[in-house]
């Protein structure tokens, strides 16, 4: 990454990766969620707008959903909130590497606006690349990367919200398939420490026990028991 | 309702988490044990977040059987492990799975 061809190269390893399975997936879920929300009577510029400020899928389906079925403004607002409580740890995750990368010491309104772009599949695909990234490069890396899967989400769902009524019902459903199990295949390859492994697993085998016990806040009981048990139980 | 309402909610409902993940990762340093330990609970969160888009889906996924969901995580999991761990091979055959299973069934 020290020629002078260095700056492209880097831009061609951010697209590749974005674009290389994860964006397709991405791109394809996006385009069903349009169709969600034009179903639900929201313009265009609604849409777009949710899109870029709201982006997270699995919280833009609850709201889909939600508006479906007339709920109110505070439901909606607690059920983004728990629904997106796994942002939290992933944010400083990633933020945290960043930081370590670049050197420094305390986070900028740079770094702030980045944080926006922190989503599972920017994560998955920043977890699956950046050893390949040198580390000064690392936090341009992400930023071009998350920034084109954040654009390309916001395009989808513009395309969805009029493709969307042109396609049959099951097409929506596999594109909207394509994303759990595409995340799946994305973090088996992504497992790579012991410990990683064991706490996502048994998130995995965690999940119907704590979803028959408390349907809306299974992830983060599991992401707070699981992770703790993962932690202080398995060595790194 | 208010659309924009609706919007700005959920908005400000998803940046709340990604902010604080920000202003704490200003303590936190990379490798240590609490970025270890929130890395755990990351991995479990996102394990937890895949089985569930897959057993209890919201929306128009959730109108599909779900033996029919978990039958096609298999062949996509089958096809992955196959490919050498090709992730598009496997994630499209579990859609073409699911899509077969829902158009046949």
């Amino acid at each position: 990454m020290s020629s002078p061809a260095a700056p492209y190269r880097l831009y061609r390893h951010a697209a590749q990766t974005a674009y290389g399975g994860a964006g397709i997936a991405l791109i394809s879920s996006f385009v069903a969620l349009g169709a969600l929300f034009s179903d639900n009577g929201w313009t265009l510029f609604e849409t777009l707008l949710f899109s870029l400020v709201g982006y997270a899928l699995p919280g833009q389906l609850v709201v889909a959903e939600m508006v479906s079925n007339n709920a109110n403004v505070v439901a909606i607002t607690i059920a983004v909130l728990l629904v997106n409580a796994r942002l939290l740890p992933m944010t400083v995750v990633t933020m945290a590497m960043l930081l370590a990368a670049d050197g420094k010491r305390k986070t900028t309104l740079a770094d702030y606006a980045r944080a926006h772009l922190v989503a599972v599949t920017s994560w998955v695909c920043f977890l699956n690349a950046h050893a390949q990234v040198p580390a000064h490069a690392q936090c341009r890396f992400f930023t071009i990367m998350a920034l084109l899967l954040w654009v390309s989400a916001a395009a989808a769902t513009g395309l969805g919200f009029y493709v969307g009524k042109l396609l049959p019902e099951p097409w929506l459903v596999g594109l909207l398939f394509l994303n759990p199990i595409y995340f799946l295949c994305m973090m088996l390859n992504a497992l790579t420490k012991r410990r990683d492994a064991v706490a996502f697993f048994l998130g995995m085998a965690a999940l119907p026990f704590a979803h028959a016990a408390f349907p809306t806040w299974d992830i983060i009981l599991v992401g707070v028991v699981v992770g703790n048990v993962a932690f202080w139980t398995v060595r790194s | 309702m208010n659309t924009l309402l609706v919007i700005a909610c959920a908005a400000g409902a998803t940046y709340i988490w990604r902010g604080c993940g920000t202003l704490f990762a200003n303590r936190i340093r990379a490798n240590s044990p609490p970025f270890n330990w929130t890395r755990c609970m990351a991995y479990a969160i996102v394990g937890a977040l895949i089985l569930k888009l897959i057993l209890y889906p919201q929306g128009l996924l959730s109108a599909t059987p779900l033996p029919s969901r978990l039958l096609a995580t298999a062949v996509g999991l089958a096809v992955f492990f196959a490919m050498r761990r090709n992730v598009p091979a496997g994630s499209w055959a579990g859609v073409a799975a699911l899509l077969a299973l829902t158009l046949g069934g």
